[in-house]
């Protein structure tokens, strides 16, 4: 029978898969949402909504990479770290079938090179990881290298190779947050490298200092959304989380200065609860209108981790490491953030009513469609995103997700 | 001890006494009085049957008064048959002769130890590798051909391996040698590069794995069996095939007297692996004019692998005492081997290749072997003990990048490391240490109990200087000069019980792991003295399993077992660089049942048919498993649980008695079930684990022409298919909505062997043909393997 069997198989197809028909791809859409989602494998499910997505939403027939990080949209095109790992970018659009179609690339030869940033049609930047000194000024368009700068000149505490956590516009400059590029060690500094992108010159530096012991981390968050209604901009850090007791800090970078203002303290996790010492951070944070700002803020301490403070005399002294690393992995398993609005010029954090709390580094990214602001959701009980709307301010679940856990929504239709 | 005791106590209503009779007992050996084992003893009338042991003993109770006749056959020795008279308990020994031209008789009546562990009660797959072992392949390629089998490589000979059974990958099969864990030899034997003629059998348990053998496994292992050879005899074999790849292996004994024996096994690997793969992406610099890089392309080529030599050697000696009154067999052995890989890729291929990246490993391992029978065989005792150091070197630390056209490129390698997160030159020193006591009792003809305790222990330090440093007090710390330790014990209980005459067998066990690890906790900051960490368990795991005996050519057979498979160093302790610690990591668990029937039956002229069917059920609990810890940093954490099921087919066809047919058949589901972390949601529910194949099989054509050119010279023909269907390396719910572009086509590899045997001149020529129709054939995560290659192998035996 078994040699039937093989008989009858092997007589069949070699079951090669046919491409995806991609239809016209000059005719892509401009309007829709790329719905991405994590797998327990980490990887990736990626797919198209032509509209906003109601009710649930199922991803468990999307399509697959081994990684989709979308770093910038511009023109209706995803800019990221290719999905398929391959060291380098890639530009995406969906097609007019609505398959996800990559219509160029940017090899580098480091494979953890993971930043493209795009300010227009006319210019974006990336690193390659490999050349940590230089960053790349291309063409978004046409995906042609413009120019390389030699932010050499940048300081570096201790001189070490320095990687750029993301590229942040204001007109023709671009500001990069700094971060050890071998180990991924930090700074005690938050410190900002500036480049002119019509001179492909570097520009200079700024710095923030934290208590001169203790790392200052940044996160990487999706697009721009930086700069206030006065051409304020304004760059989060993400203070220190393993214990190190620094808050993480809005900076601002007046308009028309070039320097972090010294006098500008606005710490959104002190502000929401002083008592909340270990994990003072903050993530996803964004720019709205009227001084205004979102971002989720580590609000709590949990008691499993209190605990444990408690029975060393609550002194974190006396904390060992085996405990400090403990309290850590508590936290960071914690839905112990609220989504919150922040007022930067009255440094006010206020949580949003109705949408549950979640782990401050838990999945997700902010959308935004008109009026609305989607915040995902992802905890124990939820994988959904919930909605806010800026003229009536009701908070409502807008839709869930099942078929892989939240990694982000983006609306195409929106540059950055 | 408690535990022991309670144990004891349990298992004592299942035992069945037996009856006042005689026994007859005795020992096979042959011309130079070794010891035959899994010789064949019959004694007529009375039905009865025993199998010689390891020291050629057996034993047959409960046997009646009377006249009797009694056979004694084995492969390779003429059949002895001769008249006896039970009156009392009596003692016969036999001395066999070997044959040629007896061997067909003795493959069809006789029973190798082989083909009585396919029959064991629990699921087992014993190939037994002797009938492979001069053609010119390797371990890993007759692995292939079982059933459940998937074995992957990322690269050619000596490259990394990972094996797929039943679903199960990675940390959760274990692989034994000679029932020790294999990485106890400090890299010095892997399975892929250990020649196959270095090898007696290759035993793979789906299921329960005995207590003798078996430390944490998740539900399944390997256990690759060493030559073991008698008499004087001296074996070789040369090989050389594609890719300059050489193979010498050298296996001999001597017996001094017929207490007192000598033996040597060595081999010695060389490959340069270079072959080619087709359509990769290669990174490419445009230069301007004054030589400084102006941008990167990437282009597609078909490029010949440069940097993969793999050079390995390894000898090992040994000295045996036989039947002394103090020892059945006692055995001192000594093995030196030595390693080195030059490293191609990481876990894929990019447009860059590795150039620079190498390993190396120098291992001395010193083994002793006893086993003493006692109380006329009833009761056994075996010891196994291993002392093994070995240093292990690690260099990636090159301010080089290198492209697929072997180029190095202009543009510096900042990291200054190709593989690794950070640059490496880490020299380690490895100091393993392994007990094992086995003693088995048969209470009586129907009932055995074992009890097995096994303790390693581990011991790593070492130095890298250019490696991460702690700092402690202000000053920088290696973390890699200050030791790491774990200890495991793995108590282990076994009752095999027999009914109905031996129709109905009934195994129980239970098992006991205690497991301690101690290590720096190298991501602690502020600290002012060695943050050093401990991390212990204790768990139980229980299984049982039935055979009933239908006919002579049919059985049937079942198993559940509760296993548990303890996290390594890593995965508690991290690895001082990207993963950070978790210790409150529990061990994985599985429940797995196996089912299965066999049945087979010897046809007239030499004709034979058999047909195996099994299936299994996994349900595995707390996988350890790699997630994001902030921006930057992993750990392993026990998360999702996954459901398994499979059915399995296994048949041997002989329609004539020079022509046969192996076939195996494997489809298997393997579905990720609710997550425990709780940052998930559960949205990969109803997924496939990524990267595991889920039906495949192949079959194999023999073919022998005797009397070719001369009298009793035989050319055997031989055709291997195998068939894998297309798999996914991304976790998808439904292939056929998965990404083209990472989905692993349906493989179809066809390989072919022939062997031109002279045996009064105990030599035998091999050539075999892989990957014959030049397919292109993937590996682990799409890595390419090799197209059309060829391997010549010549084997002479001295006697």
């Amino acid at each position: 029978m078994i040699y039937l069997f093989i008989f009858i198989h092997t007589s069949c197809d070699d079951g090669l898969n046919d491409l995806a028909d991609l239809g016209d791809v000059n005719n892509i859409k401009t309007s829709g949402f790329i719905v991405v989602g994590t797998t327990s494998s980490n990887t990736a499910r990626v797919k198209y909504f032509e509209n906003l997505p109601s009710g649930t939403i199922d991803l468990s027939d999307g399509i697959d990479f081994p990684r989709f990080f979308p770093n910038s949209i511009y023109n209706h095109a995803i800019f990221l770290a290719r999905p398929d790992e391959s060291p380098g970018y890639s530009k995406y659009v969906v097609s007019e079938n609505g398959d996800l179609f990559e219509i160029g690339t940017l090899p580098t030869l480091n494979a953890g090179s993971f930043r493209i940033d795009v300010r227009d049609a006319e210019f974006g930047v990336f690193q390659d990881r490999a050349t940590p000194d230089n960053i790349t000024i291309f063409n978004p368009t046409t995906l042609q290298i413009i120019d390389g700068v030699d932010m050499n000149e940048g300081f570096v505490p201790g001189d070490i190779d320095q990687r750029y956590q993301r590229f942040i516009f204001r007109g023709d400059d671009v500001f990069a947050p700094i971060r050890g590029n071998v180990t991924g060690e930090s700074f005690s500094s938050f410190i900002l490298h500036q480049a002119n992108l019509i001179t492909g010159q570097f520009v200079g530096d700024t710095q923030r200092n934290g208590n001169g012991v203790s790392d200052i981390i940044t996160f990487n968050n999706f697009g721009q959304r930086l700069i206030d209604d006065s051409g304020n901009l304004y760059v989060a850090d993400a203070g220190n989380y393993t214990g190190g007791q620094v808050w993480g800090r809005v900076n601002k970078i007046p308009a028309g200065s070039n320097e972090i203002d010294p006098d500008y303290v606005f710490e959104p996790a002190r502000a929401l609860n002083p008592s909340n010492v270990f994990l003072p951070t903050f993530n996803n944070f964004y720019v709205l209108n009227n001084g205004k700002a979102i971002a989720k803020v580590n609000s709590e301490t949990p008691q499993a981790a209190i605990d444990i403070i408690l029975s060393v005399g609550g002194n974190l002294a006396n904390l060992t490491p085996a405990q400090t690393q403990e309290i850590l992995s508590i936290l960071f398993s914690a839905e112990s953030a609220r989504w919150c609005f922040l007022d930067l010029n009255a440094f006010t954090v206020t949580p949003i009513a109705n949408i549950p709390a979640v782990g401050v580094f838990s999945g997700g990214q902010v959308f935004f469609d008109g009026n609305t602001i989607f915040f995902p959701v992802a905890n124990a009980t939820e994988n959904a995103y919930f909605s806010y709307n800026t003229n009536t301010e009701v908070v409502e679940k807008a839709f869930e997700i099942t078929g892989a856990d939240i990694s982000g929504v983006y609306n195409i239709a929106n540059n950055n | 001890m408690g535990k022991f005791y309670l144990i004891v106590l349990l298992w004592l209503p299942l035992v069945v006494f037996s009856q006042d009779s005689f026994t007859i007992s005795g020992k096979v050996v042959d011309d130079n009085r070794l010891a035959i084992p899994f010789a064949n003893v019959v004694l007529s009338l009375d039905n009865k049957y025993a199998i010689t042991d390891e020291n050629g003993r057996y034993r047959m109770d409960n046997i009646k008064p009377g006249r009797y006749s009694i056979s004694v056959s084995s492969l390779g020795f003429k059949t002895q048959k001769t008249q006896i008279t039970i009156t009392k308990n009596l003692t016969q020994n036999f001395i066999l002769t070997t044959t040629v031209e007896d061997l067909d008789n003795v493959l069809v009546t006789g029973k190798t130890k082989s083909k009585l562990l396919t029959e064991n009660v629990v699921a087992i797959t014993s190939l037994d590798i002797q009938k492979s072992k001069d053609q010119a392949l390797g371990v890993e390629d007759v692995l292939k051909q079982s059933t459940g089998v998937v074995v992957r490589q990322s690269g050619g000979l000596g490259s990394n391996l990972n094996i797929n059974l039943n679903g199960l990958t990675g940390q959760a099969v274990r692989t034994y040698y000679d029932g020790m864990p294999i990485e106890l030899y400090g890299g010095a034997l892997q399975l892929n590069f250990i020649p196959v003629d270095a090898l007696e059998r290759l035993d793979i348990y789906k299921g329960i794995i005995p207590v003798n053998v078996g430390t944490d496994a998740l539900g399944g292992g390997l256990n690759l069996v060493p030559l073991k050879i008698g008499g004087n005899i001296l074996r070789t074999s040369y090989s050389v095939g594609s890719f300059n790849t050489h193979r010498f292996s050298l296996h001999g004994n001597y017996n001094f007297n017929e207490n007192l024996s000598a033996s040597i096994s060595s081999f010695i690997n060389y490959t340069d692996n270079d072959y080619e793969m087709r359509d990769i992406p290669n990174i490419v610099e445009n230069l301007r004019t004054d030589g400084t890089v102006e941008s990167i392309t990437e282009e597609r080529i078909n490029a010949t692998r440069f940097h993969d030599r793999f050079r390995s050697s390894l000898v090992e000696a040994s000295l045996s005492i036989h039947d002394v009154p103090w020892a059945d067999e006692l055995q001192v052995s000594a093995l030196f081997s030595k390693r080195d890989n030059q490293i191609q890729q990481g876990t894929f291929i990019t447009g860059l290749a590795v150039g620079e990246a190498e390993t190396e490993a120098t291992v001395v391992v010193q083994k002793l072997n006893y086993k003493k029978a006692f109380f006329k065989e009833k009761l056994k005792f075996n010891y196994s003990g291993l002392y093994a150091r070995s240093i292990n070197t690690t260099n990636d630390s090159t301010t080089a990048f290198y492209n697929w056209r072997g180029e190095r490129l202009v543009t510096e390698n900042s990291r200054g490391s190709e593989i690794f997160g950070i640059p490496i030159a880490r020299k380690g020193e490895s100091i393993g240490t392994a007990h094992r006591i086995t003693a088995s009792y048969a209470i009586s003809d129907n009932v055995q109990f074992v009890i097995s305790e096994f303790n390693y222990g581990i011991e790593i330090d070492g130095e890298d200087p250019i490696g991460t440093r702690i700092e402690i007090d202000g000053e920088q710390i290696d973390p890699n000069t200050i030791p790491s330790k774990l200890r495991s014990n793995v108590f282990g209980t076994e009752l095999n019980t027999t009914f109905f005459d031996k129709k109905l067998t009934a195994i129980g066990f239970y098992k006991n792991y205690d497991y301690s690890a101690r290590s720096i906790e190298f991501i602690a900051s502020g600290i002012t003295e060695i943050p050093l960490r401990t991390v212990k368990s204790n768990n139980d795991g229980f299984g049982f399993g039935v055979k009933y005996q239908m006919s002579t050519e049919i059985f049937l057979r079942s198993s559940f077992e509760r296993t548990l498979r303890l996290p390594t160093q890593n995965e508690v302790f991290g690895d001082f660089a990207a993963i950070v610690p978790n210790f409150e990591l529990r061990p994985e668990q599985s429940n797995n049942i196996n089912v299965g029937a066999r049945y087979e039956k010897n046809l007239t002229n030499n004709r034979f048919i058999s047909l195996d069917v099994s299936g299994f059920l996994r349900d595995q609990e707390n996988l350890i498993r790699p997630v994001p810890f902030g921006p930057e940093n992993s750990q392993f954490i026990n998360e999702a649980n996954v459901e398994s099921i499979g059915i399995e087919l296994g048949s041997r066809f002989r329609p004539f008695s020079n022509l046969s047919f192996n076939g195996s058949f494997t489809y298997q589901q393997l579905e990720i079930g609710k997550s425990n972390d709780i940052r998930s949601s559960g949205g990969s529910e109803g997924s496939s684990v990524p990267n595991i194949p889920n039906l495949f099989f192949n079959v194999t054509a023999n073919y022998t022409l005797e009397n070719i050119f001369r009298s009793k010279n035989n050319l055997e023909l031989s055709w291997n298919y195998l068939f894998v269907d297309r798999f996914s390396v991304n976790e998808v719910i439904d292939l056929d909505s998965a990404n083209p572009a990472f989905v692993v086509p349906r493989q179809h590899l066809n390989n072919a062997n022939i062997s031109y045997i002279l045996p009064e001149q105990n030599l035998v020529c091999s050539l075999a043909v892989q990957n014959i129709f030049d397919q292109e054939i993937f590996d682990n995560f799409r890595i390419p393997r090799p197209g059309i290659n060829y391997a010549f192998k010549i084997s002479y035996s001295l006697q």
